[in-house]
């Protein structure tokens, strides 16, 4: 075969091959393009109902998760036909608009919040222990000037939420009985959270800074450095942790099998692994009336402070 | 590919060309496109896929409180956050029972995935994943994971339709550059062929007319490229085919004709040829029908191996070596063998053999002409014989030519020269092939050429031999005489086939003729002025002798010097007849050892003055030049007549320069000039003056010859040329009208000091003869007289004699102490006196007295005679002082 012909009979096929892919690029699958999820509205296959367990913005909601997780686990695998959610909330307020409008089958809200979602078709079945823990703490840095609290007049205070019972109303009432008009000598900041209101205090934008305990404790123990630099400057008289409530809804026995499980926890070595994550030694029974003392604070405080409606 | 694509295609470079640059072009877009667009989907796949998983991951990410807090708001507002987000159809946020938290469609939020691919989500895999990537849709979905705990998952679906498009656009615009790329490579492909083909065309146009037969078509394609080279090249293929084929017709038709002429001559081969051929074993193949006439077999008879009738001649294990070497393919020359006719005879044959080879080279036979030379052997030993003959004649008839010292040359009727003898060839100073064939207008000046042409068209006309005689200058400027005979040789039928000359130098021949006629001239002048000078001398001895007598006696002084005018005016006349004695050899000598460099320095006052201050007069001399024997005074005088010469040559001033050198003379440049051999002192006078012709030079010598008018005597080069013939000596003169003179003259080195005369060393005044006897002799009787008057006062006894024969009978009867006698006398001369003397009373002393000498005849015993000749006219105190000295030796 003379190599001239030979040479293009090679040309013809190449093409003909570089044709035939660019066609077959060129293709494309039909089926796919259109696709959308479909959906459908069953329920749940599964045979547990789900209760949703909303605890209040102690932390923010991945910490949150970090440390209530566990014990949603606890309590699902311990009661059955039962699993618990755990829902967190952004803020104190989207908490409380939950709570209020009983998103929530199971909640530990703050003591105000407790209050508050009495009327609200919950009651009280519990609470944390350590009471003595349930105080407003304020914070300031080591290296401030803030010795008195006439010194925080004119100054920043941060705090996580004004409905914060602990760390928000009790520092407020506080500084109130003690020589300050909170609300008018003092720039009072919400920050959002507890972890915020600290924060606020280490980075100096904020001169003090209130929470209570168990988020200090909490915090400092990660970070070394917030205990090197700030201190607990003033603390409140404590006043009942927070409550345990289910929606008045939920069926007794459920209730029941959940509050045997949290008041004994501290009775087993799973769950006081859940408990020491809380910070807390151990939940303990409580009802309604536990938190009197809650509502004449509350009283006290709209009358003094600021109004909490 | 149908026969009608595959001849459309294969028939047209052009198209071929097209196709090809087309389809390069198309193959190389296409890879271009596809790989671009190839790449860029990938690429935007890539980055779609990386853009999907990276929003779902985040979305799980920010969602991740929200859904914690299963805040649907917040999660619903991140959800709307990516709204904007580009080709997104759908967001969504499930929980991990596939309830949606969260959907771009907020209808559905609460609804659960039922469809397959969603479920996948939840097939295990807590890692990001893709559910669906396809062209047109990527869904990824992302777990949002809380402290490694998936707590739900973010799903996105991302359309890829405006990626597809995108892709689509580039291919489309890729497709579309490549057919524009096609199409503008067809274009220039296109137009490259027709500028390729056209030249191509071109060359196709003038090889179909040359396949028609046509030769003189050109292709002319004006381009430097490779078709200008191939179009030149084609034009000078179809040069050089155009010669090879009029070489192949040429050949064809010698080919034919040298068949046929060799087919006519293998027919009628002579007698004494043979045309054969044999294969490569030796066995003939073919015999041309004359090896009958040659040896007597027919062709058949002689079919066999080549050697079968060889002789045992050794000259055939020649023969058979060449035929071997004939068959390998080597070329060889003509041989001879001995084969035998079938008569018995021996017959030699020349032969002359080539090998014949096929196309491929290889040899497939041997083909030969054999001779019968036989014949011609025997006639060429002979002729051999007759050659070294001839040859032996030729050479002894060169030897002969050559050997003959005339010059010899021969030329034809053109005057071109044939040949030469080697005294020719030495004279012309050329070699026989430098000079074949040349004529006289290429070797000699054209006057002589024309004039040798005259001569030989003469002898053309004539038939007769010309003799003349010319003169020609040398290379040196020396005239040469040369005798001429020119003739002619013809053939025996009387055509002149040529000329034939012979010269011979005459020079040397023609100057000894020159020189013998001046010498005669000059002998008999000689002989005329001294037969006149030696009657005058005689006369004027006795007019001094008895002068003096007179005034001795005389006592009255007035008387006195009336004796001594007289006295005077004889010697006056005495002077006269010296210088006419002078230019002949006659004159008596005073020679003595000179060197005349000392004269010519002391004498150079005197030749600046004689030649006057408007010539500038030089001396060259040699510092180591050789003495001489020589009279001083003549040396003197004839430098002086040669000066004035000179000075007369120069009327408007001018150059005079006196050389000297010692010069050694060969025998032929002696005997050109007439003297011995050996050394010799040149002493050369050369002035810038208005020179001599050859009339003038010839006449130069003569007496009383002159070019002053009555200015000169015309005695002054005479007395020169006297001068040195007395000393043997020789004189030449070289001049040139209006470029000066030179005068040469030779004078032999002096070998041995010759004896002084002591005549000089006496007393002159207390001579007294003491009666000593003297016998006087002269046929003179005045001078006889006045010679016994002078001998007698001074107190000798003298005797008187007319003749020789006289005195002899004289000295037969008396004791004589002396005889003076005169040389020139009748019946005996002096000498022959003197001789007779010598031999008869050795023990007389004797004085000859004479105004001139011969020299020739002197005998050399008498030569002191000669030295000690007493010149007339000689005074009275010379006398006494002559028989003194010869008494006092006594």
């Amino acid at each position: 075969m003379p190599f001239i012909p030979q040479v293009y009979r090679i040309y013809s096929i190449c093409l003909s091959i570089i044709f035939i892919t660019l066609l077959s690029a060129c293709s494309s699958n039909e089926d796919e393009s259109s696709y959308q999820p479909s959906f459908s509205s069953q329920t749940d296959t599964s045979s547990d109902i789900e209760y949703i367990f909303g605890v209040h913005p102690l932390h923010n909601p991945q910490r949150l998760h970090e440390v209530f997780s566990p014990l949603m686990q606890y309590l699902s695998k311990h009661i059955q036909g039962a699993s618990f959610k755990l829902e967190a909330s952004r803020n104190y307020a989207f908490y409380d608009k939950k709570l209020y409008a009983q998103k929530f089958d199971f909640a530990l809200p703050n003591p105000f919040q407790t209050v508050n979602s009495l009327e609200k078709g919950y009651q009280v079945f519990g609470k944390m222990g350590d009471d003595h823990n349930f105080r407003g703490i304020i914070l300031v840095r080591k290296d401030s000037s803030i010795k008195n609290i006439s010194d925080l007049k004119g100054k920043i205070v941060s705090y996580p939420a004004p409905t914060a019972l602990a760390a928000t109303m009790m520092p407020q009432y506080y500084i109130q009985t003690h020589g300050l008009n909170v609300m008018k000598d003092v720039d009072n900041r919400y920050v959002g959270s507890q972890e915020s209101s600290i924060m606020n205090v280490f980075l100096k934008h904020s001169v003090a800074g209130a929470t209570w305990p168990l988020p200090w404790l909490s915090l400092s123990r990660e970070r070394p450095e917030l205990v090197d630099q700030l201190e607990v400057k003033w603390q409140t008289e404590p006043l009942p942790n927070n409550s345990l409530v289910a929606k008045t809804s939920i069926p007794k026995k459920l209730v029941s099998e959940v509050s045997s499980l949290l008041f004994n926890l501290h009775s087993t070595a799973e769950g006081k692994t859940i408990l020491e994550r809380m910070e807390l030694s151990a939940f303990e029974k409580a009802n309604n009336n536990t938190y009197d003392p809650v509502i004449v604070f509350l009283e006290k405080f709209s009358k003094e402070v600021r109004s909490i409606k | 590919m149908p026969k009608y694509l595959s001849r459309l295609f294969y028939s047209s470079l052009a198209r071929q060309l097209i196709f090809g640059i087309a389809a390069v072009h198309a193959i190389l877009m296409t890879i271009f496109v596809f790989d671009l667009v190839e790449r860029q989907r990938t690429f935007m796949l890539e980055q779609s896929n990386h853009q999907a998983l990276g929003l779902a991951a985040t979305l799980a990410t920010n969602g991740a409180s929200w859904v914690l807090a299963n805040d649907l708001v917040g999660i619903e507002e991140i959800i709307s956050s990516q709204n904007n987000y580009p080709d997104l159809r759908y967001a969504m946020f499930i929980d991990n029972r596939g309830k949606l938290l969260g959907y771009t469609d907020r209808e559905k939020i609460g609804l659960f995935l039922e469809d397959k691919l969603s479920r996948k989500i939840f097939d295990g895999n807590n890692s990001a994943k893709v559910l669906i990537e396809s062209s047109n849709l990527i869904d990824v979905a992302a777990p949002i994971k809380v402290n490694n705990e998936i707590i739900g998952w973010a799903r996105v679906g991302v359309s890829r339709t405006s990626m597809s498009n995108n892709l689509k656009l580039v291919t489309n615009n890729g497709l579309i550059y490549t057919i524009v790329a096609i199409l503008v490579g067809i274009l220039f492909a296109w137009v490259m062929a027709r500028g390729l083909t056209k030249g191509i065309r071109q060359l196709k146009f003038a090889m179909d007319h040359i396949s028609a037969g046509e030769r003189d078509i050109k292709c002319e394609l004006d381009r430097e490229d490779e078709l200008g080279d191939l179009s030149h090249d084609f034009n000078k293929m179809l040069l050089t085919i155009k010669d090879n084929e009029t070489k192949i017709i040429e050949s064809h038709e010698a080919l034919n004709l040298s068949e046929r002429k060799v087919s006519q001559l293998v027919d009628n081969l002579r007698t004494e040829y043979i045309f054969y051929s044999h294969d490569l074993n030796g066995i003939f193949t073919y015999l041309s029908p004359s090896i009958t006439d040659v040896l007597g077999y027919t062709s058949s008879e002689y079919m066999k191996r080549y050697d079968t009738h060889y002789t045992d001649n050794p000259i055939n294990n020649e023969a058979i070596a060449y035929t071997e070497l004939v068959s390998s393919g080597k070329k060889v020359p003509p041989y001879e063998v001995e084969v035998l006719h079938k008569d018995g005879r021996k017959r030699f044959m020349e032969v002359t053999e080539s090998p014949l080879f096929d196309s491929s080279g290889t040899v497939v036979a041997v083909e030969g002409l054999a001779r019968d030379i036989t014949d011609i052997k025997i006639s060429a030993e002979n002729l051999t014989k007759e050659k070294e003959k001839f040859e032996r004649e030729q050479l002894l008839l060169e030897s002969i030519i050559n050997s003959i010292p005339d010059q010899i040359y021969y030329k034809n009727v053109s005057g071109q020269y044939l040949g030469s003898n080697k005294s020719f060839d030495n004279h012309i100073s050329l070699t026989k092939s430098q000079m074949k064939n040349k004529t006289d207008f290429d070797l000699f000046p054209l006057v002589k050429a024309e004039t040798n042409k005259k001569t030989e068209e003469q002898i053309l006309l004539t038939g007769n031999n010309i003799y003349k005689e010319e003169t020609i200058a040398n290379d040196k400027g020396t005239e040469l005489t040369y005798d001429t005979l020119t003739t002619c040789f013809k053939q025996s039928n009387g055509e002149i086939l040529g000329f034939i000359q012979i010269s011979r130098d005459v020079t040397e021949l023609r100057n000894k003729e020159i020189q013998l006629r001046r010498s005669q001239k000059m002998d008999a002048l000689g002989k005329l002025t001294g037969g006149i000078a030696h009657d005058y001398n005689n006369l004027l001895g006795v007019v001094i002798g008895y002068a003096e007598l007179l005034s001795m006696s005389l006592t009255d002084e007035k008387l006195k010097v009336f004796s001594d005018e007289i006295t005077k005016a004889g010697k006056r006349g005495a002077n006269l007849t010296k210088k006419l004695l002078a230019f002949t050899r006659n004159q008596t000598s005073s020679a003595h050892s000179v060197n005349i460099n000392e004269i010519l320095s002391i004498d150079l006052n005197m030749i600046q003055k004689t030649l006057t201050a408007r010539i500038s007069v030089k001396l060259d001399l040699d510092e180591s030049l050789w003495n001489l024997w020589l009279d001083e005074g003549d040396f003197q005088d004839s430098v002086l007549n040669i000066c004035i010469n000179a000075m007369h040559a120069m009327p408007d001033g001018g150059d005079f320069i006196i050389r000297t050198r010692n010069v050694t003379l060969s025998e032929s440049e002696a005997s050109q000039k007439n003297i011995l051999p050996g050394k010799y002192v040149k002493l050369s006078f050369t002035d810038t003056g208005c020179g001599m012709d050859n009339k003038t030079k010839e006449q130069v010598f003569d007496p009383f010859f002159s070019t002053k008018g009555d200015k000169g005597s015309g005695l002054g080069m005479s007395q020169v040329f006297g001068f040195v013939k007395r000393a043997k000596g020789h004189i030449n003169i070289y001049s040139e009208i209006e470029k000066g003179t030179t005068v040469n003259l030779y004078f032999q080195k002096l070998e041995k000091e010759k004896k002084s005369s002591k005549a000089e060393e006496i007393d002159l005044e207390h001579l007294n003869g003491q009666g000593r006897k003297i016998l006087v002799v002269d046929d003179e009787p005045a001078l006889k007289a006045l010679a016994s008057e002078i001998l007698s006062s001074n107190g000798y006894k003298v005797y008187e004699a007319e003749s020789a024969s006289e005195a002899l009978g004289i000295l037969d009867h008396n004791t004589i102490d002396l005889v003076l006698s005169d040389v020139i006398m009748p019946d005996t001369d002096g000498y022959q006196l003197a001789s007779i003397i010598k031999d008869k009373f050795p023990g007389v002393r004797i004085i000859l007295a004479s105004g001139f000498t011969k020299h020739e005849s002197i005998k050399p015993e008498l030569q002191e005679l000669t030295d000690n000749l007493l010149h007339k006219p000689y005074s009275s105190g010379e006398l006494i002082k002559a028989v003194s000295v010869q008494l006092e030796d006594a």
